[in-house]
Formats: C-alpha cells, sequence, structure tokens
C-alpha cells in the first residue's frame, strides 16, 4: 500500500503578534486558563468565536469572552457531533466555511477523534491551531493529568481488529511527553508488546526534549525495548512529520512481519496526538491498529507560561475523494 | 559495554527459547507444586506483580512443549495435554461498553467474540500438533467441520461456508468472523448502532469445536485442552462472569487455567449460570504464588539464588557462589566512631535540663560511658536510660556500670544475655548508630534480598538488576569480585522508588493508597527512631477492625491488593475485648524507603484516631501532623502523656510477636 504523503498538507507558523491577519467564518477553541490559549482566542479575527468545555478541568465559571458549547460526558466522536451541530448551519452550506480550532487546551482522545467528526458533519477541512508554551509550570516535573489514570483503552473509533494471538507480535509505540505516570501506566498496559517511543525533537522549546528524556528515564523498568533501537524522533510541533515518521516505522515493521498487533498512543504535545492520529485515520483504519489512550479524571488548567508562537495545520477528513483506506 | 545479566525482568520480554533456557524448577516439578497443566479441574493462578505467573504459564504453552520435544511426534503425545496461552489483554475488553448500546448487548456479542477466539486459537494449536505427529488425515478434518458447522450455526452457516474443509479453513471462518465483529464493534463509536450476527449461543462456539476434535480426530479419547488464560485482571466483572461460566459449563477434555494479579478477581468467582457462583475444590482450585513460596521459606530463598546462578553461568561459565556475589555489610560501614557520642550528647544535655541529676554524677556517668568499648553497648545504655526515664521519671545511672561489668567479662558464653535485653536489641542499636551518621539503613547480602522481595521473584531480579547497573556504574568488576555494598544500597533504593510507582492502583485510589503508605512509613520511622521505641523491628502495626470507616478500609485493602502494604497476620481477635484485629505491614520492598526493618517482630498498636489519620482519605495532613505529634510526646523525652484530645489511649494489653 502505498502511503499517504503528508509533506503536501499547509503548516504555517505566526507570532502572537500576526495571528490575527488570517480572518475565520467559525472559530473553536478549548478553553483552559493559559495565557497561550486565552490570548489567542482574543487575536484571533472570526465571525464566530466558541469555547468548548472540558469537564476534565474542573472548572467553576465558564467564560464570558465567546460562546460556550458544553457536549457533557459523551464520547469523543459524540463530543464532536455535539459541537458542530451547535455550531454549523446547514449541510449545503458548511463546505464553503473557513473554520479554525485552536487544540492547545484540548483533551488529547478529543482531538485525535476530529477527522472522524469532520467526516461526519460534512467538513472537508479545517485549520488546526496549536501554540507552543514558553515554558511549563514545574519544568520537568510538571504534571498535567490529575488524580491518576483511571484506565488505558482504545479510543471509540479507533478499534482495530486485532490477532490477538501471541505468536502474533505485538507493538506499541508511545508518543512521549513529559508526564511519567502515563507513560507507565501505557508501557504497562500492553505489556506484551515490543515499546517504540517516540521523543519530540525538536522540541516545543529547546530544554523539553532533554527534559521529557530525562521523565522517561523513571520508567525504563516497564519499557520493552526487545532489543534493536527503539527510540524515534518527529518534531513535537509538526504533525505531518510525526505522521511520515509513523509511516515509515510501521512499513518496516511490517517488512519483517506483515502481521502485527499495531497499538498507538500519543501522551506528548497536541501536535503529535494530532499526528498519531492522522496517520490511524488515513492509513490504518480497518487494520490491526488501535488508538489508545490512558484516561485521567481530570486535567490541570494551567501548565504552561507564555505564548511563543502558533502554529496552523491544515487538516482534512478526506484525500482525493476517500477518507483514507 | 557490559551486558546486565538481570536486564530482562518479564517474562512477556522473552522470546520462547528464552523462556525455555531461564526457566528455573520451583521445588523441582511445577506439575504438581503450582500448576498442573493435565488436571481437569480449573486451576487460578494468582498473586502480586511479578510472581511469576506468565513465566510458568508459557512454560506449559504449545510453542514450549514443542520446543521441550522437539520434533518427536511421541513426545508431545505422551504429554497428555496441549497448551493454548491466551493474554486477556489482547482482547481489548472495554470496547465492548458504552456507545449507546445496553450492557446486554455487549454481553452477548463479548461471549460470543471470546468463544471464537478461544476456539480459534485451539485450532491454531492443533495444526501444528498435526504437523509434527500426523496423527490424523483430511478425512477425519472434514468430519470435525461438518460436526462444528452443523453445531454452531444450524441450518444457514453451512452453506455460507466457503473455506477449505480442514481445520485451516475452519480456522479462518473464525478469524473472518470474528473481524466482523471487530468491525461493528469499532463502528458502534460512528453509527450508534450494532449490528452483530450471533450464530451460536454462549459456549457453543468453542465447546462444540473442542467436542467435534475430541471424537473425530483422537476418538474420543483426546489430550487435555490447557487454555492458558493470563492478564484474567484485564476483563470486566461482566466479562470474568462468563469466563467462570466456562469453567463451570466446560466439557471434560478442557481445563482452564487462569492467571491473575491479586486485585484482578473481580467476583467472587460468579457465574452466568442462574446466580451461581463457582466453589474452590469443586470447580477450581487457586494457587497464590506468594503463599506457596512463603510457605517454604529455604526453598524460595534457593530458587531465588538458582534464578540468579542461572542468569550469571550464562554469561560467566564458571561463576562462583551467589553468597560472596553480594557483599554482607557490616554494620560500621555506615556508621562513624563519634554517632554513639552524638547519642549520648543529647542524652546529658536532657539530664542536666531537669532536676534529680547532681553535675557530679552527670560526670561521673558519662566518664563510665566513655570507658565502654564497643559502640553497640554505648548506645544501649543511652536506651536504656531513656528507658528507665520514661517508666520511673529518673534514669538509673547504675545502668553504666553494669555495662563496664558486662564488657570486661563479656567473653563468657551467655553473658551477652545476662546484660538486659541487649540481645534483643542489637539490631536496633545499630540501626541507630547509622540514623546518628543521617544515613540511609543497610539493606545488602542475598539474604535481605530474599527477604526485600516479598515472595515475588520479579522484585529479587529487579534488585540484583539495579545493583548490578550500580556496580558498572561505579567501576567494579561485579563478575569477579561481586556487588559492592554501596552498589547494593544505591540499587536497593532505585529498586524501591520503582517498586512503588509500579504499585500504585489506578486512579484516585492510587493517590489514597500512596499518601496512607507515606504517613505509615513516617509514623513507623519515628517510632524506630525515637528516643524510647516501645517495640523491637518494628515495620508493622495493628487495630481494631471496628476502628476502621469504609473509606479507610478502602485503601487498606487495595494496598494489600496491589502489594504496598502485606497483612502477616489476619484476624487475631483482641484478648480483652474479643475484636477482630488486623495488622498491616509495610511491604518489605517499600521498608528502604522509611529505613524500616525487614524482620518482623515488633507490632505497634494504633488508636482510632491514629487509623483514621494514616488511612482514611478524607484525613488531612493536619489530622495525621496531630496523631503524630501525640505520638512522639511519648516516645521521646520528656515522654510526656498525649493529650486526650488528640488520641486515645494506645492498647498495651495485646502483646503479640508474630514470630
Amino acid at each position: 500500500m502505498v502511503g499517504v504523503d503528508y509533506s503536501y498538507f499547509r503548516r504555517e507558523t505566526y507570532l502572537p503578534e500576526n495571528v490575527g491577519s488570517q480572518a475565520y467564518d467559525i472559530f473553536i477553541s478549548s478553553y483552559n486558563e493559559s495565557e497561550r490559549v486565552v490570548e489567542l482566542m482574543a487575536a484571533v479575527s472570526a465571525a464566530q468565536k466558541y469555547w468548548l468545555i472540558h469537564d476534565e478541568y474542573g472548572l467553576k465559571d465558564d467564560p464570558s469572552t465567546a460562546a460556550c458549547i458544553s457536549p457533557g460526558p459523551v464520547g469523543e466522536i459524540e463530543y464532536w457531533a455535539v459541537v458542530f451541530r451547535s455550531v454549523l448551519p446547514t449541510r449545503e452550506a458548511r463546505t464553503s466555511l473557513k473554520i479554525g480550532i485552536d487544540i492547545t487546551g484540548m483533551m488529547r482522545p478529543v482531538i485525535a477523534a476530529l477527522m472522524h467528526g469532520m467526516r461526519l458533519a460534512g467538513l472537508q477541512s479545517v485549520d488546526v491551531f496549536y501554540s507552543d508554551p514558553v515554558a511549563y509550570v514545574r519544568g520537568a516535573e510538571t504534571k498535567f493529568s490529575q488524580g491518576g489514570v483511571e484506565r488505558v483503552s482504545q479510543i471509540p473509533g479507533f478499534e482495530g481488529s486485532h490477532w490477538s494471538d501471541a505468536s502474533v507480535p505485538e507493538v506499541l509505540v508511545l508518543g512521549a511527553g513529559y508526564d511519567s505516570s502515563l507513560h507507565s501506566q501505557v508501557l504497562e498496559s500492553r505489556r506484551s508488546a515490543s515499546h517504540y517511543v517516540m521523543f519530540g525533537l525538536p522540541g516545543l522549546q529547546a530544554h523539553m526534549y532533554q527534559d521529557a528524556v530525562f521523565r522517561f528515564q523513571e520508567v525504563v523498568e516497564s519499557w520493552n525495548e526487545r532489543g534493536g533501537p527503539s527510540t524515534l524522533h518527529a518534531p513535537a510541533n509538526d504533525p505531518f512529520a510525526t505522521a511520515s515518521e509513523l509511516q515509515r516505522v510501521i512499513s518496516e515493521l511490517e517488512s519483517e512481519s506483515p502481521d502485527i498487533d499495531l497499538y498507538l498512543c500519543a501522551v506528548g504535545s497536541k501536535s503529535q496526538v494530532l499526528g498519531f492520529a492522522l496517520y490511524h485515520y488515513f492509513e490504518r483504519r480497518s487494520t490491526s491498529t488501535s488508538l489508545i489512550f490512558p484516561y485521567s479524571v481530570s486535567y490541570s488548567a494551567e501548565t504552561s507560561v507564555g505564548w511563543s508562537r502558533t502554529h496552523v495545520f491544515e487538516t482534512v477528513s478526506v484525500i482525493g475523494g476517500s477518507a483514507g483506506s | 559495554m557490559t551486558l546486565n545479566p538481570f536486564e530482562i525482568t518479564k517474562a512477556v520480554d522473552f522470546s520462547d527459547d528464552e523462556i525455555a533456557a531461564t526457566y528455573v524448577s520451583y521445588g523441582g516439578s511445577e506439575t504438581s507444586v503450582m500448576l498442573n497443566p493435565r488436571s481437569p479441574m480449573n486451576q487460578f493462578l494468582v498473586g502480586g506483580k511479578g510472581g511469576g505467573r506468565t513465566h510458568l504459564m508459557r512454560y506449559f504453552s504449545f510453542p514450549l512443549q514443542i520446543e521441550r520435544a522437539g520434533s518427536s511426534g511421541s513426545d508431545i503425545k505422551r504429554d497428555g495435554y496441549i497448551g493454548i496461552y491466551l493474554r486477556c489483554s489482547g482482547l481489548n475488553g472495554s470496547r465492548f461498553s458504552g456507545k449507546r448500546q445496553s450492557s446486554e448487548a455487549w454481553d452477548a456479542v463479548f461471549s460470543y467474540y471470546m468463544d471464537l477466539w478461544m476456539a480459534q486459537l485451539l485450532l491454531g494449536q492443533l495444526i501444528e500438533y498435526r504437523c509434527i505427529t500426523q496423527a490424523w488425515g483430511e478425512r477425519e478434518e472434514r468430519l470435525v467441520v461438518a460436526e462444528v458447522l452443523n453445531q454452531f450455526a444450524p441450518g444457514n452457516s453451512s452453506a455460507s461456508f466457503d473455506h477449505d474443509q480442514s481445520l485451516a479453513g475452519l480456522q479462518k471462518y473464525f478469524i473472518e468472523t470474528r473481524r466482523s465483529i471487530d468491525y461493528e464493534v469499532n463502528n458502534a463509536a460512528l453509527t450508534g448502532s450494532l449490528d452483530v450476527r450471533i450464530l451460536a449461543s454462549r459456549g457453543v462456539a468453542l465447546f462444540a469445536t473442542t467436542s467435534a476434535i475430541a471424537e473425530s480426530l483422537f476418538g474420543g479419547s483426546p489430550p487435555r485442552f490447557t487454555f492458558l488464560l493470563d492478564e484474567f485482571e484485564n476483563l470486566s466483572a461482566a466479562q470474568q462472569r462468563y469466563v467462570n461460566t466456562l469453567l463451570r459449563e466446560k466439557p471434560l477434555e478442557i481445563t482452564f487455567v487462569v492467571g491473575s494479579r491479586r486485585y484482578g478477581i473481580r467476583t467472587k468467582h460468579e457465574t452466568l449460570s442462574a446466580g451461581e457462583s463457582n466453589r474452590s475444590g469443586s470447580e477450581y482450585t487457586q494457587v497464590v504464588l506468594e503463599q506457596r513460596y512463603s510457605a517454604n521459606k529455604a526453598q524460595y530463598s534457593a530458587f531465588c539464588a538458582a534464578m540468579a546462578s542461572s542468569r550469571l553461568a550464562s554469561i560467566s561459565p564458571g561463576f562462583g557462589a551467589m553468597q560472596k556475589f553480594l557483599h554482607k555489610s557490616e554494620w560500621t560501614d555506615l556508621s562513624s566512631p563519634d554517632a554513639s557520642s552524638r547519642a549520648f550528647k543529647r542524652l546529658r544535655s536532657r539530664m542536666e535540663e531537669v532536676e534529680g541529676y547532681s553535675a557530679r554524677e552527670i560526670e561521673d556517668f558519662e566518664r563510665h560511658w566513655r570507658r565502654l568499648q564497643d559502640p553497640i553497648v554505648q548506645r544501649y545504655v543511652v536506651f536504656r536510660a531513656y528507658q528507665e526515664w520514661s517508666s520511673s521519671g529518673l534514669a538509673d545511672l547504675n545502668v553504666v556500670k553494669q555495662a563496664l561489668a558486662y564488657e570486661a567479662d563479656r567473653s563468657k558464653i551467655g553473658n551477652l544475655a545476662r546484660f538486659g535485653d541487649l540481645q534483643k536489641w542489637a539490631p536496633e542499636m545499630r540501626a541507630f548508630l547509622i540514623q546518628d551518621r543521617h544515613a540511609h539503613q543497610l539493606y545488602s547480602g542475598l539474604h535481605q534480598f530474599v527477604l526485600l522481595s516479598g515472595y515475588l521473584p520479579r522484585n529479587f531480579l529487579i534488585l540484583l538488576k539495579q545493583s548490578y547497573s550500580w556496580s558498572v556504574f561505579l567501576g567494579e568488576n561485579a563478575l569477579e569480585d561481586g556487588i559492592s555494598v554501596e552498589a547494593q544500597q544505591k540499587g536497593v533504593l532505585a529498586a524501591a522508588s520503582w517498586y512503588l510507582r509500579d504499585s500504585l492502583p489506578l486512579g484516585a485510589m492510587g493517590g489514597a493508597s500512596e499518601r496512607a503508605l507515606q504517613r505509615l512509613g513516617s509514623f513507623l520511622r519515628a517510632h524506630r527512631f525515637s528516643d524510647k521505641p516501645s517495640e523491637i523491628s518494628c515495620s508493622t502495626v495493628s487495630f481494631s477492625e471496628a476502628h476502621v470507616s469504609a473509606q479507610a478500609n478502602a485503601v487498606i485493602t487495595s494496598g494489600i491488593e496491589y502489594g504496598l502494604f502485606s497483612v502477616p497476620n489476619l484476624g487475631r481477635r483482641d484478648r480483652n475485648t474479643g475484636a477482630r484485629r488486623l495488622t498491616v505491614q509495610v511491604a518489605p520492598m517499600l521498608a528502604p524507603l522509611h529505613d524500616l526493618p525487614l524482620s518482623r517482630r515488633g507490632i505497634l498498636h494504633l488508636s482510632q484516631d491514629e487509623v483514621h489519620a494514616i488511612f482514611d482519605p478524607g484525613a488531612s495532613d493536619d489530622d495525621y501532623e496531630a496523631v503524630l505529634r501525640a505520638r512522639r510526646l511519648t516516645w521521646n523525652m520528656p515522654f510526656t502523656v498525649a493529650p486526650a484530645s488528640s488520641s486515645k489511649p494506645v492498647d498495651s494489653d495485646v502483646k503479640d510477636r508474630l514470630f
């Protein structure tokens, strides 16, 4: 199978002062208290703006700077169905809309489900925004999840058809971030698998790659390397490079063993999550590949300091008239 | 770079060859001691993480049977069983829920899916079995297919079966059916509907297959089809109920060996058979690996040593004794000459603060004390002074003269026992001397590593792995000279930190358990290194069951199931009140994080307030500090009684000793 060439996707970077140069019909962002989330919403130019509310942040009051949508405790794909039902006009009028979605404060499984949500809503393309912080509030010690991991499970809609046979190799590719408790839970949840760990390189900031590697040392006892190099790298703020790297590595693994049970899990940057989801959506659906995630009860609403720049990624639900494999 | 012989500590990391190569028999024969793959009785293998379940279950799986038999078909037949190893994690059980579908619908789909999965894996092993043994031909396989389809989907499936009339064809049919279910289960998240055609009722897909195989391929005398179902904890309660039902309703040719972590048995062996539960001894037997290991401590110790020796011998053929590999420490390694002086200075300054001693008496006391040669004896004199002070209001300074007499005469047999209870307290005096130097306690040598492992062999390997890594880092030649005490000390702390991270329960209970552990550990540490600890070598607490709230009980239970606490003794009753008393010990692997002893001697009895402050997730840090502060007043000079409001009287009448 010839894979998707992710280099054709548009990717732009803006400094905070230039981010308002693009105009949108609808702009949607997940609310949290980070400067890079709140200020981007204010700076972007859009006819309609909406905040998405995630219960996981446990915020007492909804923000007043834009209309709020609160889908509540529903599955990720249903989440997008609620959002798009709330903000989009009739199906016919949707195709011409220019829509921007900021994923900086968004729950990772919701990001992963975006393309499914777009396809079901009849949206072919949106611009996805992601803003880099200057730093995280507690450096390498920053914890993003709170209250511990409840479960590690497949993200609905990303459930593969697995061989589930001990004689078939199982592979886990983990996109690593800062939160070592998440890493260990994911690695332990697929403890029979060969583990490949992808670090963001370059990181969102120069020191962040070293921080992530340092934190990962805490869970090396859970890391099954099975010999050979099992550390991967892709830029932390480039989902397309991330998807390309996954494509390359999985292709190599499949050339050695055509049948594998593959599990993908991204707990690093939100751009990395988008990259993992793109790869699954376009190339691994209806295969023995699942996207899994360590679900936590709650998340910190304020983990970063500053706003250094914003990336815009062209994200589509259909390529050449097809929604992937 | 030097290869760490203990690098791999988990059976899942091993290939089949490595499973065979690293397998160490426990007590000579697993078939009788731990697991019997030929038994018609279902078996549960339960235990903590790292107890050796996966290694054992994989050892009895068919690929390993082939490995042992080589190309000998007769050996395979002689085994008398075919081991089918399955990991429940492979089912991804959580997807059979939610998505706007009813739980009844999911239960039906899951049971059908599970039947297909197990039947498919059995067929895979039998295809290999035939290749090796040539035990049957194509005609018999056609009979199997016809019989299965006849029962599997009467009336409509035979027509839709477009595969070879062989085991391989039947296996392919099961795989395709399973895949179509996978597709529908996944799509339910997108479409909100679940469109699965269930072609056989509960259990039929599996049992019809095994019955047909037993009759047509083995003439009614089949080997045992032993399903080795690992990682049972990955199934939900409803899904486990289905597996329990299979255990209950299975035909004779099948047996199930179910591997689970302690916390992973989610129901009391409930089934779907009219609400009946499986009973131990009737439908299954259960082996708790740690209990089996602890029943014979010498055998477990020999097992650990053999496990390590086989790894070392694999990279260093001629490797000698394990005892020499791990250096044993002396307490003096981490003490300093003036450690006991520091303790004495504290005592002296306190004597000067109170009325009752003249300056002359204090000077005499010190002069005699400094004539003592042995720091252990010196420290014991200080301790005895505090003991006396606590009970009589003033220390009897004659104790130092008794100590001098003892030292002058110590070569005589039995003399040690004559000087108070020095012999009993000597390990704690060593601990004091190390503590006085602000160093971590020592845990080194084979015996201590075995104790630290808490009857989980993987812990033993991780202790060795971390120690070996530190040894290499410190420039030692471990294979030639053994691992130094320093490297072991660092390795033990690294292993303990790993164990803590690795053992915490999921979700909010993880935080609550960790907090309880930290509080219990610091409470016991404060006791151990107080002026006058009341108990010797104490890493265990006891309390009345009536004092435990539901929330605290949940934390304690979870901590035990996840290996943070151990329960050395269940259910003793208070001699006076008759109430059941619970004992909880800090898990041995975690003892180094709090400088606690590994040997279990003393038990500290907790009041209701203390139980609440330590274990209840609703207790604040202030609550905990209050009970600790109150206790410290009784453990340390001037030994004042705790205010009644902060801590209820402590039971002192129960003087249990574990051994």
